[in-house]
């Protein structure tokens, strides 16, 4: 957590494997939680397929119905080009990097330091 | 000259990746360009998790069987499983004009979208799926 952010940071490919059921596995507690901000950092994801976007999708849903805030940020040109093509570009709040998406939701300058690459 | 290559991967999750890095790497080594380094491997990722899942139901005794064949103007990977098949005519064309909330149904359309086409064909034994990117001479 940076300030009342919840981070998530993926690592590897996120294609219907391991690394996609222990995103799902961390949304879903931080939603369990009542969770009211969380940016999902993709900095360090190559590959991304429809299931997680699904899971991306299932997020987002889930935050918005219950009015908290949800944002991507480090989005990796090639994938961007797959949220363009499936529409997602449409839908998500994305940032170019994590401090641009915690300064969005609140936090002050310099607190992101503490996780932020 | 074809340059042909297979392999086999067991029906489990976990052997997605291995898929993955395979065909990336493979690409690689062809001198495809970025770009088309990740569009095919993503196409070719979403074929096998259907092979996997919806195809051969994650019995590990079932083989996914990837084949790739590349010609000077086009790329061919054929990726083959041995389960029942599923109607394709439930599969809509396209993405719809506005983006959809739906957290499935995404697999083929990005495989369409992906490379330049997308055929099924089915067998005794199980569905092949054929996905074929054409090769720009001059990236070659």
């Amino acid at each position: 957590m940076i300030d009342d952010v919840a981070v998530v940071q993926p690592e590897g490919n996120l294609v219907g494997g391991g690394e996609t059921d222990q995103l799902e596995l961390q949304v879903r507690r931080l939603q369990d939680w009542n969770n009211e901000k969380l940016v999902i950092d993709l900095s360090e994801v190559s590959y991304l397929n429809s299931t997680a976007m699904g899971i991306l999708v299932a997020a987002y849903t889930n935050y918005k119905k219950r009015k908290a805030a949800f944002a991507l940020c480090g989005i990796d040109k090639r994938i961007k080009n797959v949220f363009a093509v499936t529409k997602l570009a449409m839908v998500f709040d994305t940032y170019t990097t994590l401090k641009e998406a915690l300064k969005a939701m609140g936090v002050e300058e310099g607190k992101e330091e503490k996780k932020g690459k | 000259m074809k340059n042909t290559w297979s392999f086999s991967i067991p029906s489990t999750r976990d052997r997605i990746h291995v898929a993955l890095e395979a065909t990336d790497a493979w690409l690689r080594k062809q001198h495809f360009r970025e770009q088309d380094v990740h569009d095919v491997t993503l196409a070719v990722v979403e074929a096998v998790n259907n092979a996997i899942i919806h195809g051969n139901r994650e019995d590990p005794r079932k083989k996914v069987n990837l084949s790739f064949s590349l010609s000077p103007g086009e790329l061919v990977v054929r990726v083959t499983d041995q389960g029942k098949g599923f109607n394709l005519r439930a599969v809509p064309c396209c993405f719809p004009a506005h983006p959809s909330l739906a957290s499935h149904g995404r697999g083929i359309l990005l495989m369409r979208t992906l490379v330049d086409e997308v055929g099924f064909e089915p067998l005794k034994g199980g569905l092949r799926v054929r996905l074929v990117k054409r090769r720009d001479s001059k990236a070659s």
